[in-house]
């Protein structure tokens, strides 16, 4: 069973992910967090399959995406990651291209297609 | 002579009041007299019981003169006092004459009978009832006549009147005298009616009056004159008249009563008579020879001191200088040393302005200090340079005393002078000997060291030298060779030299070289010639100095010259800016130093030593590597050290220096190769301090940095408010596409609803805080007012109240006075501190919060810092965001992210800074600096 994590410290976006992959699969598995902390500690210590996917977002509090790339590489974790956010920093692009497990970058608001490019890849 | 020592008697008698006092004592008997007739009291009528009585019309007469002469000799001298004393004595003199006339005619004018005519008749004397008596008119007469000449001859020396007044004095004593000794003959003028005794007596009184009132002329003058004689007569004069009266009386008295009878009587009162007069003789002449022998010794030791000032003129004389000025400058006398000195006669110099045997030149301000010490009354001594008739200048150590008035104001002065011109030669010439002496050595320096070296050692550097006398130019075979006159023996004249100068350069030259001769000191310059022998234009490079003879004459004038042509022309080359080229040659600030090929200075100008602060005798241990700042020695080597293996290629470069106080300068080189023979020997090179525009170049890159930090700072605020900005929109835009979605339920389509209106509200919030942050951003300066730190915090505190209490928080503030009270934006400041404070409860840590807020003046620049005890921020991991946009560093409280960049901006809009110290988990520190 295939599972997405959502990652972003806005709650509504977190629902709006939730909702639009539940309407496109009820199968998908779905884990929402607000603290990428601990969305971290959970990734880096559970036994990693083939299933998971991340939905992670950039601008965060504490620590933000690229911080979590980080902790997700140091501790080999290699769920291939989707970038989901609302900036248009062109900057924040290229930054991206430096993670070799980023799969994607996609604007806010997350829709069908996205969530089918997902599914597919895994 | 002598002061008379009988100053206290006089003055009693030459004293108005005393006078006044005489003339009120006569209208008081007068005024008695009438009292009498009106109340028929005869003892004031009579005095004596069987004397005539007075009569009124006489006593109205005497109180009319007594009045008369009150006005004169009042203290109070008025025109109109005059005219009421001339009409009432003019009135009395008509009184007598009327009644004169009327006793010659024989006939009663009735003018005495006018006042109680009654009476009178009852007051029968000889058979005759009462009447003016013909002596009184007589009197009345000369009274009259005397008061009123007194009256016109006042302002004159004529003197008649005392006449006229002896007359009435010698008739009122005669009166007086002949009541005393009982002679009716003195006061009874055969069968007329006698005078009254107190008209006698009044006579007596007033004519004492104009008498004493009038010592300064006349036969009166004889007794108030202070000399010897009048102090004797004066002395002589009351006895002379009052030992024979009381003599006389004692006579008639001891005959009377029959004591001594007839001849004896009159042989015992002569007798005392002389006694006395011997006696009185006899004090006198011993005073007067006192007097006189105090006089002869003072005539004596005047003498002598006369004789003692004549022999000190001599003396002065012989030995000083002296000449005699007047109040207008003039030379009223000169001594004969004067006049041997000057060259010109006695007569040549009376009657000249002073200031003309002066020498015209540096004296006009002595002169005129001179003058103005001498004219207010102070002597006055300096040294002064005179001309004499036949043009030898000679210096004179004067010494004008003013000699004053009475009014301190000088009437004469005489000047006392020594020749003291040996002196000043002397002087002088150690001073000339001083000059040239530092001349020689500076010249011999430089021509030893300069042009010497310079000339020997490279070969393109000329020299010349310029005689005044013959006003020719010798010049070195060099200079020659670098002016293009292949003929070397030629002698050049300043109008052939000016000539091969660039025409448009002339002025300038000309201009320099006068500068040289003006300011006595070496003076560089550049300039352009046209050689003779190619027609080539030539830079040249050259520096002169004139040497001055005693009088400041000068005599020669030294140059060097040197063909700077390749130096130039690299400027020239590199940048071709005419200005740049203008300034290159009228820039005196430029160095000029010719290198040999090892990198040593042999040859620098003024300005290079200016440059680097070093003087001329220091130059051969001078180092470039002392200067150089280290990180160009080594391209300065490359650049600057040639040798004849090197090609000779010009070139520009610029270079760090370092002066002797540690000081930074940059230089601008322009540097060339010196050819010997085809071969590089050295460098020589042009050097631009350009210092201050490199600090203008910094200044410029420092902004640039400022001003792209700025725009750097912007784009991230517009993608960070672009992001959070959309963040809500995307919200929006996917919670309503899957509201349209079919497969979504009832109840998620409600939650997604609530989603989209949270959404929505968070726009709004982050329009809100946008408009907010740019409306700090926009002006600030109109809503600058005083505010009150300690106040502001206060209110804080109130506002927080409610978090205060539930977490015990302690608020500790320490705000100096002078930190207390500034100008500044209230709505500011209130949020600057609201933000820090509220943040320091909420992120405490789980001690009680307690918060510092210190504030103090420092200069201009009121420092705060508000310190807390709570969680502390991780500094090496958020440091650079902090007060960033929408940043926070914590998730288990609320906030999102703008209080502290809004503190920043508010700060900074402020023209303050903020800074924070914190260690994680101790607390946190933020310090803003605010201007006032």
């Amino acid at each position: 069973m295939k599972r997405i994590i959502v990652i972003d410290d806005d709650a509504i976006n977190n629902y709006l992910c939730e909702m639009t992959i539940k309407v496109v699969n009820k199968n998908v598995k779905t884990e929402c967090f607000t603290n990428p902390q601990l969305a971290a500690s959970m990734v880096i210590n559970e036994n990693h399959d083939n299933e998971t996917v991340i939905l992670l977002d950039i601008n965060m509090p504490v620590m933000d995406g690229w911080q979590f790339l980080k902790e997700m590489a140091n501790n080999n974790v290699d769920y291939p990651v989707y970038i989901l956010t609302s900036s248009i920093n062109p900057t924040d692009k290229s930054n991206a291209d430096k993670f070799k497990n980023v799969k994607n970058f996609f604007s806010k608001p997350l829709n069908f297609e996205n969530i089918n490019e997902v599914l597919s890849k895994r | 002579m002598a002061i008379p020592n009988t100053n206290t008697k006089e003055s009693i008698l030459q004293n108005r009041k005393f006078y006044n006092f005489l003339s009120i004592v006569v209208i008081g008997i007068c005024v008695l007299v009438l009292l009498g007739w009106a109340a028929d009291i005869a003892v004031l009528k009579h005095i004596l019981p069987w004397a005539i009585a007075m009569n009124p019309t006489t006593a109205v007469c005497f109180i009319m003169a007594a009045f008369s002469l009150f006005l004169f000799t009042s203290e109070r001298q008025k025109e109109s006092y005059s005219r009421i004393s001339l009409f009432l004595s003019i009135t009395i003199l008509c009184i007598g004459s009327i009644k004169l006339i009327s006793v010659f005619l024989n006939t009663d004018t009735g003018i005495d009978s006018i006042l109680f005519n009654n009476k009178l008749a009852s007051e029968i004397t000889a058979g005759m009832p009462n009447r003016m008596s013909p002596n009184t008119a007589v009197g009345f007469v000369s009274i009259g006549t005397a008061t009123i000449l007194m009256i016109l001859t006042r302002n004159s020396t004529n003197a008649i009147f005392q006449y006229f007044a002896l007359f009435a004095w010698l008739l009122g004593l005669q009166s007086i005298l002949g009541y005393i000794y009982n002679v009716k003959a003195f006061y009874k003028f055969e069968a007329f009616l006698p005078i009254a005794l107190h008209t006698g007596v009044c006579f007596f009184i007033l004519a004492n009056i104009i008498l004493l009132s009038n010592t300064g002329k006349g036969f009166m003058r004889h007794f108030f004159n202070p000399t010897s004689g009048a102090i004797t007569v004066r002395k002589l004069l009351m006895y002379a008249i009052l030992v024979p009266i009381l003599l006389g009386l004692l006579r008639i008295l001891a005959d009377n009563h029959g004591f001594i009878k007839g001849d004896l009587g009159i042989a015992i009162m002569i007798l005392f008579n002389i006694l006395t007069l011997l006696v009185l003789i006899w004090f006198t002449a011993r005073e007067l020879n006192k007097r006189d022998i105090s006089r002869r010794q003072t005539e004596e030791s005047l003498k002598f001191s006369l004789k003692e000032v004549s022999d000190l003129k001599f003396a002065l004389d012989e030995t000083a200088i002296i000449t005699y000025i007047d109040t207008n400058a003039i030379i009223t006398k000169v001594n004969e040393k004067f006049c041997k000195i000057s060259q010109y006669t006695s007569d040549e110099l009376t009657g000249r302005n002073f200031r003309i045997i002066n020498n015209e030149n540096n004296q006009e301000s002595v002169l005129l200090e001179l003058w103005s010490t001498i004219s207010s009354g102070i002597t006055w001594r300096g040294e002064i340079k005179h001309k004499s008739k036949n043009g030898d200048i000679y210096w004179i150590d004067t010494t004008v005393v003013p000699f004053l008035d009475e009014n301190n104001k000088p009437f004469k002065y005489i000047s006392i002078g020594n020749d003291i011109s040996e002196r000043k030669r002397t002087e002088e010439r150690i001073a000339i000997l001083n000059a040239e002496l530092q001349k020689q050595m500076e010249a011999s320096l430089q021509t030893f060291e300069s042009v010497l070296k310079k000339t020997q050692k490279i070969a393109n550097l000329g020299t010349w030298e310029f005689d005044f006398a013959t006003n020719k130019i010798a010049w070195s075979e060099e200079a020659y060779r670098i002016y293009g006159i292949d003929n070397h023996s030629k002698s050049i004249t300043p109008d052939e030299y000016l000539n091969l100068v660039h025409e448009d350069d002339r002025n300038e030259v000309m201009i320099k070289i006068n500068t040289a001769l003006q300011s006595k000191s070496e003076i560089s310059f550049f300039n352009r010639i046209i050689r003779q022998n190619d027609g080539y234009e030539r830079y040249i490079y050259s520096e002169t100095l004139a040497n001055f003879d005693r009088d400041g004459n000068p005599i020669k004038l030294f140059g060097i010259a040197h063909d700077v042509t390749e130096v130039i022309s690299v400027q020239k080359d590199l940048s071709k800016s005419k200005e740049r080229h203008k300034e290159l040659l009228n820039n005196m600030n430029d160095g000029f130093v010719v290198n040999d090929s090892e990198g040593k200075i042999i040859y620098a100008n003024q300005q290079f030593l200016k440059m680097f602060d070093i003087i001329k005798i220091d130059l051969d241990k001078f180092n470039w590597e002392m200067v150089v700042a280290p990180e160009f020695i080594q391209q300065f080597k490359v650049r600057f050290i040639r040798d004849k293996h090197d090609s000779p290629e010009a070139g520009m470069f610029e270079f760090r220096c370092i002066r002797k106080g540690g000081e930074s300068i940059w230089i601008e080189a322009r540097v060339n190769s010196v050819l010997e023979n085809g071969h590089v020997s050295g460098t020589q090179a042009v050097l631009s301090d350009i210092t201050e525009k490199k600090k203008q170049e910094e200044e410029l890159q420092k902004t640039a940095i400022e001003l792209t930090n700025r725009v750097n700072e912007l784009m991230q605020f517009n993608y960070i408010v672009s992001h959070n900005l959309r963040v809500p929109i995307a919200n929006i835009l996917g919670l309503s596409s899957l509201i349209e979605h079919p497969n979504i339920d009832i109840a998620e389509k409600q939650k997604a609803i609530h989603h989209i209106r949270e959404a929505t509200l968070k726009m709004d919030e982050l329009v809100r805080d946008l408009n907010m942050v740019l409306a700090t951003r926009s002006n600030i300066n109109s809503k600058k007012q005083e505010i009150c730190l300690s106040g502001i915090v206060r209110n804080i505190q109130e506002t927080l109240e409610k978090q205060i209490s539930e977490t015990n928080a302690i608020i500790n503030q320490e705000i100096s006075n002078e930190a207390d009270k500034f100008y500044s934006v209230k709505s500011y400041i209130e949020s600057i501190f609201y933000n820090i404070i509220s943040n320091a409860i909420k992120y405490r840590s789980g001690k009680q919060p307690r918060i510092n807020v210190n504030a103090k003046l420092e200069g201009k620049i009121v420092h705060i810092s508000i310190s807390d005890n709570g969680r502390g921020i991780d500094l090496k991991k958020h440091g650079d965001s902090l007060f960033g946009l929408y940043k926070r560093f914590h998730f288990d409280t609320e906030g999102k992210g703008l209080g502290l960049f809004m503190t920043r901006i508010q700060v900074e809009a402020l023209g303050g800074t903020i800074d924070v110290h914190s260690i994680l988990n101790e607390g946190t520190t933020f310090i803003i600096n605010l201007p006032i």
